[in-house]
């Protein structure tokens, strides 16, 4: 398949004409077509929601000492935080899973 | 705001609503404060206070092209409107004139709680498009449920 016909903006079939492609890397960590490797996006999200949730901590904080005046700034901070967690919770519990469907097959 | 992952659709652009109202709240009760102070002889009454809000965009990069999207709302100025001063007839106060005459800053009451619940009521509806895209986030959560 060639990368150059694929109509722009298609995804899928991008996403499919890089399969052919010949390893370049060799290694026991990478991905062989390139990409990051699954463990790297998770701990990737994982940083981002502490980074988020730390960021909440400090607006209240900034409310406890007269830092900031805006109730509404540390409240929003906080609801974003508690998304960004609970996303990764979904995405957790679905490795989890993944997981123990894995093990259920040597039954 | 505007950095982080960006799960709750459109919180950014709420926030600034809720920032416009905040500030014109801040005017009105500047107004409502002022509703009862004099003007000493030969000085310009204290005017009314006014939040004048504009719609804000952002210009983003896409598709090689640059495209205008909504992001929010700003507070373009805040004008100092002068009202007519009331006289009041007040003798023996510091700030009469020659006939007795008080000058009080020509502030309506009436019209700044009108400003206010119209503030308030703005700000409620913020609130609820932060909490409706909130709704959103988390309903597409569960998708995988």
């Amino acid at each position: 398949m060639n990368i150059n016909a694929t109509p722009p903006g298609n995804r899928l079939d991008e996403s499919l004409s890089i399969e052919p492609r010949a390893p370049t890397v060799v290694g026991r960590q990478a991905d062989p077509r390139g990409g990051p490797a699954f463990k790297d996006v998770l701990a990737g999200i994982v940083d981002q929601v502490d980074t988020l949730q730390k960021d909440a901590d400090r607006s209240i904080q900034g409310l406890a000492t007269g830092e900031t005046r805006n109730v509404h700034d540390v409240t929003i901070k906080m609801e974003e935080a508690g998304v960004a967690f609970d996303l990764m919770m979904e995405i957790r519990n679905k490795l989890v899973d993944a997981y123990q469907q894995l093990m259920r097959m040597q039954q | 705001m505007g950095e982080g992952l960006g799960l709750i659709p459109a919180v950014s652009i709420s926030t600034t609503g809720l920032d416009a109202q905040t500030r014109r709240m801040e005017a009105t009760a500047q107004n409502i404060a002022n509703a009862n102070t004099t003007v000493r002889p030969g000085e310009v009454a204290v005017g009314r206070q006014e939040v004048i809000l504009a719609a804000k965009f952002a210009s983003v990069m896409r598709n090689q092209t640059i495209e205008k999207v909504p992001a929010g709302v700003e507070i373009r100025n805040v004008v100092e409107t002068p009202r007519d001063p009331k006289k009041v007839f007040r003798p023996g106060h510091p700030d009469a004139d020659a006939e007795g005459f008080v000058r009080m800053s020509g502030i309506d009451p009436l019209e700044e709680m009108v400003e206010m619940m119209n503030a308030t009521r703005a700000y409620e509806a913020n609130l609820s498009a932060i909490r409706a895209g909130r709704t959103m986030a988390q309903k597409a959560l569960e998708i995988g449920k």
